[in-house]
């Protein structure tokens, strides 16, 4: 995937909105616990690189992949997933980087989602 | 999951998959449970009356594995439709464990 693609795939919002009765508002709470979740678990993915706690990194690495791919996060998802794997085959030692490549893309992550979430 | 199974029970540990599901559950006009993890689940399967359980499988205390092996030897299975969630994590961290 290039740096150039898009942070979110719209197609995965619309499949959620359709799959959650159409509610525009309904998708609003989905993006806003998606985001508020995503900070937490990438405090907890960074203290663990910070702490080389490959069994810390697992379960927010899984959650955030999980959430990510559900939002349609498909390039934050992947980091995660590697972050995920590092955890459960212990190496984590050098996971620092990974877990700021993740963050880096959750911002823009957050930007696509309000931008896509705006009026008009 | 079938027409017949109304009370269903979402185990899931991650919220946003718990709102996800409820709502379009619901918007099927099924009655929803949730539980954030197999503990609860068995509590709840315990309390109420549930036709249908939607189980995730990597979640914190009791996991799905560790979930279904107890609905199979209390025989609450027998009385529920089960569907599985999620696919287990790519590397195992129980080989010796299976669904």
């Amino acid at each position: 995937m290039t740096d150039d693609a898009r942070a979110v795939n719209p197609a995965a919002l619309e499949r959620l909105l359709e799959m959650t009765g159409g509610d525009p508002g309904f998708l609003g709470e989905l993006v806003a616990t998606y985001l508020e979740d995503a900070g937490v678990q990438l405090g907890e993915m960074l203290a663990a690189a910070e702490a080389r706690s490959a069994e810390g990194m697992v379960r927010p690495a899984h959650s955030l992949k999980g959430n990510s791919a559900t939002m349609g996060a498909e390039r934050l998802a992947e980091l995660c997933l590697q972050l995920e794997s590092h955890g459960r085959s212990g190496t984590v030692d050098d996971a620092v980087d990974g877990v700021r490549a993740a963050a880096a893309e959750f911002e823009r992550v957050k930007a696509e989602l309000k931008r896509l979430r705006a009026p008009g | 999951m079938s027409a017949k199974v109304g009370r269903v029970l979402v185990v899931d540990d991650e919220r946003l998959n718990r709102m996800v599901l409820r709502r379009a559950l619901e918007a099927e006009r099924r009655t929803v449970s949730e539980a954030p993890n197999g503990t609860v689940a068995l509590e709840i399967l315990a309390a109420e009356p549930i036709d249908g359980v939607l189980l995730d499988i990597v979640m914190p205390e009791l996991d799905g594995y560790q979930t279904l092996a107890a609905l199979k030897a209390d025989g609450a299975f027998d009385r529920t439709s089960l569907l599985v969630e999620a696919a287990p994590p790519p590397v195992s961290t129980s080989p010796g464990r299976s669904p």
